[in-house]
């Protein structure tokens, strides 16, 4: 297992483990891309609402798992000018494929 | 859905027009080189505000807050100190404060609220530390 598989099976744990974990801390983990290792660690979790990805180094969020998300922490990362084909064109796709959920959320939600 | 995007590299005002066709509750964009930008808050403004509605900026988009005139809308920018921000990036490594911070149910107020009192209980703690000769560092 990588150092980094371990890292994140350590915070999987924090978080209340794989099953019950709603939030994970990907933060500080000097991520430059969502690899295939690091997808195959947190895909396990399914219940997964909230993800931090603070401070990293990403230019993508390719890869990451198609969770029902409410939240997204990138900040601290390195997304730049959006153009057709750009880094930060996925961002945009995944989380319009997740205002389905988010409009749920929203209907059962109040807000002062 | 919550969106995070400060401290990127986002530099130019064509470049958050695709954000405006996504319905989000929250959308802080600090610390970009595009809210440096002389027209910039006008524009995220205006542009929220036309498509959402329903949906104001003022519990949209971190940077802008509603003041009381409830069918013409007068907006007023408050301005997130950097002061804050480290006191938020502070609650962000707290796990059930960050869960606190991110409940819905609370107004961004609140939430700001919150973020000024645990950063007065981690300064005391942090004397706390100190005066115990333990260093381990809170604030960091």
């Amino acid at each position: 297992m990588s150092k980094l598989a371990k890292q994140i099976g350590d915070r999987l744990k924090e978080a209340g483990g794989v099953k019950d974990a709603h939030e994970i801390d990907l933060s500080n983990l000097g991520l430059t891309e969502i690899s295939k290792d690091t997808k195959k660690a947190i895909e396990k979790a399914k219940t997964i609402e909230v993800v931090i990805l603070s401070d990293n180094q990403l230019t993508s969020i390719e890869g990451l798992p198609e969770w029902e998300l409410v939240a997204i922490d990138l900040s601290s990362n390195k997304y730049s000018f959006f153009h057709s084909g750009s880094t930060m064109l996925h961002l945009l796709v995944y989380l319009a494929s997740q205002q389905s959920c988010s409009l749920i959320y929203r209907r059962t939600k109040s807000i002062p | 859905m919550q969106l995070d995007l400060s401290s990127n590299q986002i530099n130019t005002l064509e470049g958050l027009t695709p954000l405006f066709s996504l319905s989000l509750e929250e959308l802080d964009l600090l610390e970009n080189p595009v809210a440096e930008l002389p027209n910039y808050r006008a524009y995220l403004f205006e542009k929220y505000h036309n498509i959402h509605q329903e949906f104001p900026p003022s519990r949209c988009l971190t940077e802008l807050t509603r003041t009381e005139t409830k069918f013409k809308p007068n907006f007023k920018i408050w301005t997130t100190t950097r002061k804050m921000r480290m006191m938020r990036m502070t609650v962000n490594k707290n796990s059930w404060m960050r869960t606190m911070m991110m409940n819905q149910s609370l107004s961004l107020r609140k939430r700001n609220d919150l973020f000024v009192k645990f950063w007065q209980i981690a300064i005391f703690l942090n004397k706390f530390d100190k005066k115990m000769g333990n260093d381990q560092k809170r604030l960091d």
